[in-house]
């Protein structure tokens, strides 16, 4: 698609929503992410204390 | 009077309150020890490792502001506004190259105001320290109304009440501990703040199913899920910009830099950008869910508390207030620590008493941190503005800072005429924009007079600057 055809494409669906899969991974993915975010933590922390790298 | 969201008895706040300012305060009192230069008071001896690097940058960037104004953006900007706020992550991942850049080339160094002086020259740095201290005050001030209208809020404790608690907390465990005890429980309260959002965020999605929300949505206010929103597209390159701005100049993000262990900083942002990324998102879409639940949502920023109290009853309620003290405390401290190492290195060592010693500097520091706890309590009192407008009307100022820093780290031929100009251009037209168009545009306009500026220095202008400056341990400056 070119540049002109995207931005045509775009000017025609001025009100397009997001779909709903989108929106549902979006959600999902930053839940995810931040379980995923407080496991490390403590595995790092577990990590730093172990090689005395913790300060 | 009953705020909508009041969602805890007072009697339960209170104890709260007061189990959370024994614990950090005690914590701050052992970290403390371990401070007994001013190397370890102010960059908690320049040697922290991974999980505390990674956990301080999170953390701090989880402010009050995060928790509230996110759903708040949800609810008006719909899923763009979420995605605009969480776009504040990138100010973190920009910042790993640099963090890296900044221990390279000064292995000594303790401020962001250091670098622009030794840059950049006297004149940039007055200019640069007007900014950077009115904004950390500005921070300081914003944290502090949201402690006290928080307080207030949740649990019905008078607003002038909580307020002061919260400042006296973080006051009492920064004044004893320094950075040691801020970074210390800065690695606790991003893992109460982080697993507190994913136990309300689940709870919701175990009471409501996502293509309901979705179709709810749809039929009722279609705008929240439009791909094409004006205003909220215009919101995400203002808030990457402010966000990427904020992080820039800011002492509390330089002094982490300095503080982490040789080759931890770059891993420690690129990290804490990644689990940061997610939060308003996270946070947010609880907001999206308010209707489908039938709740009624009068005060925008309130949002969050009040679907966590609806769905998890007091559990939620408790979750939500320890969520929210962690989340202000995680940011005061940092405020208050950084903000202080600025006006002790840069005004008074640099200006005041040159050669001052380290008895001396460290009981001034204390005298600082005391003084920016009143004067920011002196000024909350009242309850003055919003938290959106205090926060974003310093937008243009630290957006126009972006450049002259990026610049100064990487380009020798960035010149102090050009990053004086871009500052002060960028502040002036960018605050034109503020009142004139919007504040949604008012970084973007900010940082992007401040580029042109900058860039349009470095090629007529171009300075030849010697990275070895940068080292005072070895200029003897």
């Amino acid at each position: 698609m070119t540049l002109a055809g995207l931005l045509n494409y775009i000017l025609n669906h001025k009100h397009m929503l997001f779909p709903q899969p989108l929106f549902q991974f979006l959600i999902l993915a930053a839940l995810l992410l931040m379980s995923i975010g407080a496991l490390s933590l403590i595995i790092m922390l577990l990590r730093d204390i172990k090689s005395k790298t913790l300060w | 009077m009953q705020h909508q969201s009041e969602i805890l008895s007072p009697t339960t706040g209170w104890a709260l309150m007061a189990i959370l300012s024994l614990l950090w305060i005690l914590l701050g009192v052992y970290w403390g020890r371990k401070a007994r230069d001013m190397d370890g008071f102010m960059l908690a001896g320049r040697n922290v490792g991974l999980a505390f690097g990674t956990a301080t940058a999170m953390a701090t960037w989880i402010t009050s502001n995060t928790t509230m104004l996110a759903p708040q953006f949800a609810l008006q900007l719909g899923i763009w506004g979420m995605i605009a706020y969480s776009t504040a992550a990138f100010g973190l991942f920009l910042f790993a190259p640099l963090a890296r850049r900044i221990k390279d080339l000064m292995p000594s160094g303790y401020t962001s105001g250091d670098f622009i002086r030794l840059r950049y020259g006297r004149t940039t740095w007055y200019i640069f320290l007007v900014i950077s201290i009115f904004y950390g005050f500005t921070w300081l001030i914003s944290m502090g109304m949201a402690g006290g209208i928080l307080m207030h809020a949740l649990a019905g404790i008078p607003y002038q009440t909580g307020m002061t608690v919260i400042l006296l907390v973080c006051v009492l465990y920064t004044v004893f501990g320094g950075l040691y005890a801020v970074i210390g429980t800065d690695y606790i309260q991003s893992l109460i703040i982080i697993i507190g959002i994913v136990v309300v965020g689940v709870a919701v999605l175990y009471s409501i199913d996502l293509e309901t929300v979705y179709t709810d949505l749809q039929a009722e206010k279609p705008m929240l899920l439009d791909m094409l929103l004006p205003a909220s597209i215009m919101a995400i390159f203002n808030n990457l910009l402010f966000g990427i701005g904020e992080v820039f100049h800011s002492n509390v993000w330089w002094s982490r830099a300095f503080a982490m262990r040789q080759g931890v900083g770059q891993r420690a942002y690129t990290l804490a950008g990644f689990f940061w990324l997610p939060v308003p998102i996270a946070a947010g879409f609880i907001a999206l869910t308010s209707s489908s639940l039938g709740v009624n949502i009068t005060s925008p920023d309130m949002v969050g508390p009040l679907m966590a109290g609806h769905i998890l009853g007091q559990a939620g309620a408790v979750i939500v207030f320890v969520v929210f003290f962690c989340s202000l405390a995680s940011s005061i401290d940092s405020l208050l620590a950084a903000t202080s190492d600025l006006i002790v290195e840069d005004v008074y060592k640099k200006m005041v008493r040159p050669g001052a010693d380290e008895k001396r500097t460290r009981r001034i520091s204390v005298v600082v941190i005391i003084g920016l706890g009143m004067l920011a309590w002196a000024v909350c009192m009242p309850r003055i503005g919003t938290l959106a407008t205090v926060l974003f009307f310093a937008g243009p100022m630290v957006a126009s800072t972006i450049y002259p820093i990026v610049l100064g780290l990487f380009w020798r031929t960035a010149s102090p005429q050009g990053a004086q100009w871009a500052m002060l251009l960028g502040t002036g037209i960018g605050l034109a924009a503020y009142f004139e168009l919007g504040w949604y545009t008012a970084s973007l306009i900010g940082a992007s007079v401040s580029i042109m500026v900058t860039t349009a220095f470095a090629w007529w202008r171009p300075d030849q600057f010697d990275w070895k400056r940068l080292d005072e341990s070895k200029t003897g400056a």
